[in-house]
């Protein structure tokens, strides 16, 4: 008989911290420093009635001021009805896309996702203006070309219309995101969940419904939820095509206050506490959703598998092309051929096209500093949230530390703030904290603020991915003697690449692209190319920084076939 | 009887002599070069020195790339041992300038923007004077510029804001399939019904020509607040931040009329084809302001490169810089000595400054102080 002794070494002891606490208090502290506290500063200079020279004074006048603006109401109700109308219609068409994508034997299904991320890499402005060169009511060449029709007076689309708005969105990123955060999720899911339902005679439409649908539900809330928030924050769309017919946005709101003289960044700030206080009750709604219940997909047994839907995968193919198509080839043919043009969509006007843009970009002195700016702050943004952010959400899902709820919620909060505010922020932070002025002027202020305001979708990508992983994974890992690092990289890691790449791929475009976040951090040596699109816009030379927008969606575009290829060898594959 | 030795001690006691003049002559001539030799040229020249082992100057200014062409390529063609590091969006760096100086890093030396930008710093004690750092007689010359004169925003110092760009404000610009822009003589006319719901106008509350603009309406005898009140509340007008998207509804004819348009996006709209005209200030009986815009000069306080910033600023101030100004920036300068071809290449005649006429300088602070009470009529009305 083989004696066991068993080791008390490891008894109580009130003053140890495990190393999970650990681990959980020290990214608490950094999450607190780097996105609770410059938020914290803005909330606080929102209550401050004094002038910036002047002693510190407050008082509730700038928040009056904000919340008492003719025309206030209407926005919020306007806000409401047209974000509940577009991320509920781009819900149910992304669910659908992404599924067919992800467990169907649809053909060429990888190069039909391929199209999403290509439509969510194209900038949002010339998205709208490519859809209002078709769609304007007088000018739009969809419209003219029915009106030629003999029944036909006039042409039927009008995007100066909550509708066009709706429709710019649906074809703009709305559904390409949602695609492109779902489909990894969906990939995860064990077939043998629903070759069970289909064993006991459940059609594929039910099997979805039943027995896939509620095990996505952690997802597809998360995704709804970044959505909305989202809304709340985006104005370009509204800016473009709703101002003209008087539709104004919460968004706009807030947007047009930053753009006053002075500008308002003390009411504007007032006014996106409310969007905070938006998201705390639905954060806390979706977790009281998600605890207690079970989401795996991924266990020891695993498998892959797909739904053969016989000849209705043609229909499923044209759907899903057809819909890609739309989402890509409009708005990459007016991208590339504004790039060419003298006036951004004008076709019919004498010298319509030109390379002068092209020359004016190709031989700005700064153009090749900043575009090596670019890769820079993209690229160690993107590593940064690829390290930091799945770091976070594993302590967010799988630790047992007493903070992770406020963990949760911090990581939502730059969503609530629009960039700009959230520079400004960051200027206070660096300026103000010891130790943390060594960054400032340096590309590490803009990495460490443009992952900050990755966080909230990088998470939610991570923590829906996390919530698949049944944890007898990581306890066989425990068992057999590895440490948590070790679980963590050979289990979690390769289990959730995919959902990595596509995090990594999200903040590598937002580095690239975003100018409001940045704009009041960057110095002459750390300018990027989206900054220096600006200096164009400025001038009026919209087709000149639409090269630039090429040039950073094409950049985006090679990256993330390297990383997706990349990716797939590393993570799951499917079996053919 | 001279013997060939005498001769040859003659001839070089001449050439001694001659030898001798010479270096008198250049002596008195260095002696009186050196008497006659300008004040200012020491000193300039301790200072060009100093500006080259400096090696850059920091420009903090609104951007793009016309400014760019005028603020960095020109002056580095004149002193290419200056690099200039240009910082944009000048119209938004109040609060970081404000913030860096209090934490004491002085990390700019000059601001080239508009007065609200000046309205927060200068409280705040962040800029020093200019006029000491003038030195060229050719910057110093006031008489060159109008009404013998230098304009500053801060009217009552004059010591900080240096304005150098004279402007008329446009009020009012057209698509000329919609409406004439002969026809406007008085800008009671925009409040006509007939353009009611058919007008954009740049938001007052924005930085650009609306601001400037409806305080010159609200102080205008002829004019006043009830004309902002009516405009603000009878006419339906739609208003953007964005100047550039205002040009383009007019051209595109969404709206007929656009009330303080960006004159330059308009006329390059016309000149491209598009049915859209600037109608001159001089056809409104009621008169127009010059606004400097985005092109004050100030110096920020404890410049890094001190002595780069003074060559900097003595070469914008200079008929070169201002040459440049209107050359690069295609902005009409307040200095009257700009050759006239370099004039004729940008600005319409009308465009051109009448200095036999006195002018309202729009940007300067005994006018500006009246901004807040058209950004409150604006927020008001204003929807």
């Amino acid at each position: 008989m083989v004696k066991v002794e068993i080791s008390h070494t490891y008894a109580f002891h009130p003053l140890r911290v495990s190393r999970q606490g650990f681990f959980c208090s020290l990214l608490m502290g950094f999450l607190l420093l780097v996105v609770a506290y410059p938020i914290f500063l803005l909330l606080l200079n929102s209550f401050q009635t004094a002038q910036p020279w002047q002693s510190p004074r407050y008082g509730f006048e700038v928040w009056q001021r904000a919340y008492s603006a003719p025309g206030l109401l209407l926005s919020v109700y306007n806000t409401v009805r047209l974000v509940f109308t577009y991320q509920i219609i781009s819900l149910i068409l992304s669910i659908l896309i992404a599924w067919l994508i992800a467990r169907t034997d649809l053909p060429l299904k990888n190069h039909l996702e391929t199209l999403f991320w290509i439509s969510f890499f194209l900038p949002t402005l010339s998205t709208t203006l490519s859809w209002i060169l078709l769609l304007d009511p007088e000018y739009g060449l969809l419209n003219k070309w029915i009106a030629a029709l003999a029944f036909m007076e006039k042409g039927p689309f009008n995007i100066y219309s909550f509708w066009g708005i709706v429709a710019a969105h649906l074809l703009g990123h709305s559904i390409a995101i949602k695609v492109m955060f779902l489909t990894p999720i969906f990939r995860n899911m064990d077939a043998s969940l629903e070759e069970v339902a289909q064993v006991a005679g459940s059609s594929t439409f039910s099997t979805m419904r039943r027995i896939f649908i509620p095990l996505m539900l952690p997802a597809v809330l998360a995704v709804f939820l970044l959505g909305t928030i989202h809304s709340l924050e985006a104005f370009e769309i509204e800016l473009v095509l709703g101002v003209p017919f008087r539709f104004y946005v919460y968004s706009t709101h807030i947007y047009t206050m930053l753009q006053w003289e002075p500008a308002e960044y003390g009411a504007a700030a007032a006014l996106s506490a409310l969007v905070l206080l938006i998201i705390f009750p639905l954060i806390f709604l979706q977790r009281r959703y998600t605890e207690g219940r079970y989401f795996t997909t991924i266990t020891g047994r695993y498998r892959q598998g797909l739904i053969r839907l016989g000849s209705w995968r043609y229909v499923g193919f044209a759907f899903v092309a057809s819909v890609g198509c739309l989402l890509t080839i409009v708005p990459i043919f007016l991208l590339v051929t504004g790039t060419i043009m003298r006036h951004f969509g004008i076709f019919e006007m004498a010298d319509a096209w030109t390379l002068e843009n092209w020359r004016r970009v190709l031989t700005d002195p700064l153009f090749v500093r900043s575009a090596s700016n670019t890769f820079t702050l993209a690229l160690g943004s993107a590593l940064g949230a690829a390290f930091l952010l799945p770091l976070l959400a594993y302590a967010i899902v799988r630790s047992n530390f007493m903070g992770k709820e406020v963990l949760d919620l911090v990581s939502w909060m730059p969503y609530a703030i629009p960039g700009i505010l959230l520079g400004l922020g960051y200027i206070w932070l660096l300026l103000w904290t010891p130790g943390l002025r060594l960054l400032y002027g340096t590309v590490f202020a803009l990495i460490l603020v443009t992952v900050v305001k990755s966080m909230p979708v990088g998470v939610q990508i991570l923590k829906s991915n996390l919530i698949q992983l049944g944890e007898e994974l990581e306890e066989a890992s425990r068992a057999a003697g590895g440490s948590w690092w070790t679980t963590y990289r050979r289990i979690v890691v390769p289990l959730s690449v995919q959902a990595m790449i596509v995090l990594a791929m999200l903040t590598f475009i937002s580095g690239a692209r975003d100018i409001s976040t940045i704009v009041l951090l960057v110095t002459s040596q750390t300018r990027p190319l989206s900054v220096l699109m600006l200096d164009y816009i400025m001038d009026g030379s919209f087709e000149s920084a639409t090269v630039i927008a090429l040039l950073v969606a094409l950049l985006s575009t090679g990256v993330a076939f390297a990383a997706r290829s990349f990716g797939f060898r590393l993570g799951i594959t499917e079996r053919k | 009887m001279r013997t060939t030795k005498m001769k040859g001690a003659a001839s070089r006691k001449r050439l001694l002599i001659l030898f001798l003049l010479i270096v008198l002559l250049g002596s008195f001539r260095t002696l009186e070069a050196q008497q006659t030799r300008s004040p200012w040229q020491p000193e300039w020249e301790k200072v060009a020195k100093g500006a080259e082992k400096e090696g850059k100057v920091v420009v903090w200014a609104v951007g793009g790339r016309l400014q760019r062409d005028w603020l960095v390529e020109s002056f580095q063609k004149s002193f290419p041992k200056i690099t200039v590091e240009f910082l944009t969006r000048a119209d938004r760096a109040a609060p970081r300038i404000i913030a860096e100086q209090k934490q004491g890093l002085y990390l700019a030396d000059i601001l080239i923007g508009g007065t609200n930008l000046v309205e927060a710093l200068l409280p705040a004690e962040a800029l020093d004077p200019i006029p000491p750092a003038l030195i060229l007689p050719d910057a110093k010359d006031e008489s060159k510029w109008v009404y013998g004169k230098f304009h500053y925003a801060d009217d009552e110092q004059r010591q900080y804001s240096l304005l150098m760009r004279g402007e008329y404000l446009s009020f009012l610009a057209v698509n000329t399939k919609f409406a004439d822009p002969s026809a406007f003589r008085s800008y009671w006319e925009v409040l006509d019904p007939k353009w009611k719901g058919k007008i954009a106008m740049q938001d007052v509350r924005a930085p650009g020509p609306g601001g400037g603009g409806a305080v010159f309406l609200l102080l205008n005898p002829q004019v006043g607040e009830s004309y902002l009140r009516r405009l603000f509340t009878e006419t339906g007008v739609v208003t953007t931040t964005d100047r550039k998207q205002a040009a383009e509804w007019l051209a595109r004819g969404r709206f007929a009329l656009g009330v303080f348009p960006d004159t330059e996006e308009i006329k390059r709209l016309g000149k491209d084809g598009f049915p859209v005209k600037v109608v001159p200030w001089h056809q409104f009986k009621e008169g127009a302001a010059l606004s400097s815009g985005t092109h004050q000069l100030s110096l920020l306080k404890r410049a890094p490169h001190p002595n780069a910033a003074k060559v900097y600023v003595n070469w914008l101030l200079s008929r070169e810089g201002q040459i440049s100004q209107v050359k690069y920036a295609l902005s009409p300068s307040l200095r009257l000595d700009v050759p006239e071809e370099v004039m004729k290449e940008v600005l319409e005649p009308w465009e051109r400054i009448q200095s036999d006429k006195q002018l309202v300088m729009i940007s300067q602070w005994k006018y500006r102080k009246y901004s807040s009470q058209v950004r409150n009529l604006a927020r008001e009305h204003l929807k």
